[in-house]
């Protein structure tokens, strides 16, 4: 292996010499760079981190609030709601929870319109506009239906804030790799894009 | 396993990473200068004009026409100094740059196909005196990729082998084989025997 091919050193090759000689003058001539006044490095963009940061807790602000109003709406059930006793607002009296009337006023009555029309039933939130303070004793009919329609509407609202909080994860792990910098191994790699 | 490794280093263009824990070393000549071109001096940029306009030159020698060659050096320069913020690592000034000019002569080869087409179907010119040099320089263009820029940076632009791995950002196992495999299919081009 011949030394002077790579570093020159040990004993001249004729054949590179003479290929050398021969394909110098095709070689880079020294000519100054001549550089524009406009052309200058461009400053380094870090509004694109911050975008992504506010979007995360703007997405994560979203899906806290929707939390909670899939959680307050869950808590009113209408059979919870129906057996507690309502208190009209105001200074009235309050009436003891027990013992509950033998023969119990029946206020509200089961919706007419078709089963799968009825989105929200709570009769004990009529019956408190309305300023009575009574029990309700709901059909069982209506119990059933307005629980299975709750049931569904809370699968749905929890199928709802799984996907908004995946999308805030994806939304978190992007930011941290963005404000992290990325791996420093690939740069080399991911640089040549740039020409 | 020698070979196999240089090959791989080869391909990614990288050179091996002794540690992957160990930081970038900010405090080389290049990374200096680098970052003083990005506080604004401008100067400084000329400097690293000065070390690198060769390997560049050698780059795009090694694959589009030899009379584009000068004016596409600088324009790569001039599109480096715009995207500088973008080098993360201004150690590795010399791979960016050498990867940018690779990418600068694909470019050039995609938009003048037509022109190049056009040119070939003109009557040949009368042989000059630099006829022969432009045959091995040709000769050497035939040969693949990694060999034929390791060669031009050596016999046409005078490089060494250390300093073409340094500037590159190969290794120089790399370039060491590069140059050995390279001259011997030259040499078979070229009619010479081995070790002659």
């Amino acid at each position: 292996m011949s030394d002077y091919l790579w570093d020159r050193s040990g004993e001249p090759d004729k054949e590179i010499q003479e290929l050398e000689e021969l394909l110098a003058p095709l070689g880079y001539q020294p000519r100054p760079l001549q550089i524009p006044a406009e052309v200058a490095p461009e400053r380094r963009r870090r509004l694109y981190p911050a975008l992504a940061i506010a979007a995360t807790i703007a997405m994560a602000v979203l899906a806290l609030a929707l939390w909670l109003a899939v959680n307050h709406d869950s808590s009113v059930q209408p059979s919870q709601a129906t057996r507690t006793p309502v208190q009209s607002p105001g200074p009235k009296a309050v009436i003891p929870p027990a013992p509950l009337p033998k023969e119990p006023e029946i206020v509200a009555t089961p919706p007419k319109r078709p089963v799968n029309q009825s989105v929200h039933y709570f009769p004990a939130r009529r019956a408190a506009k309305r300023g009575g303070n009574v029990y309700q004793a709901p059909q069982p009919g209506a119990e059933s239906i307005a629980k299975r329609t709750d049931a569904e509407e809370g699968e749905a609202a929890k199928e709802q804030l799984l996907t908004a909080l995946r999308i805030v994860s994806v939304k978190l792990n992007h930011a941290q790799q963005r404000t992290q910098g990325g791996n420093s191994g690939n740069q080399i790699r991911y640089q040549h894009k740039v020409g | 396993m020698y070979e196999v490794q240089a090959i791989a280093n080869n391909l990614t263009m990288t050179r091996p990473r002794e540690n992957d824990s160990t930081p970038p070393v900010a405090t080389s000549p290049e990374a200096i200068l680098v970052q003083a071109v990005l506080n604004g001096d401008r100067e400084q940029y000329a400097r690293l004009y000065d070390q690198y306009a060769r390997m560049v030159h050698g780059i795009l020698l090694a694959r589009v026409p030899r009379d584009e060659v000068d004016d596409l050096v600088q324009d790569i320069f001039l599109h480096a100094l715009k995207k500088l913020h973008t080098l993360r690592d201004g150690a590795a000034f010399g791979a960016w740059i050498g990867m940018i000019a690779r990418n600068r002569a694909m470019d050039f080869h995609r938009r003048t196909t037509a022109t190049m087409q056009l040119e070939d179907e003109t009557p040949a010119r009368p042989e000059t005196g630099g006829t022969l040099a432009r045959q091995v320089l040709e000769m050497i263009r035939a040969l693949p990729d990694a060999y034929r820029e390791t060669l031009v940076l050596r016999l046409v632009e005078g490089m060494t082998g250390p300093e073409i791995a340094a500037r590159t950002g190969m290794t120089a196992a790399s370039v060491r084989v590069n140059l050995h495999r390279g001259m011997k299919l030259l040499r078979e081009k070229l009619g010479f025997k081995e070790g002659l």
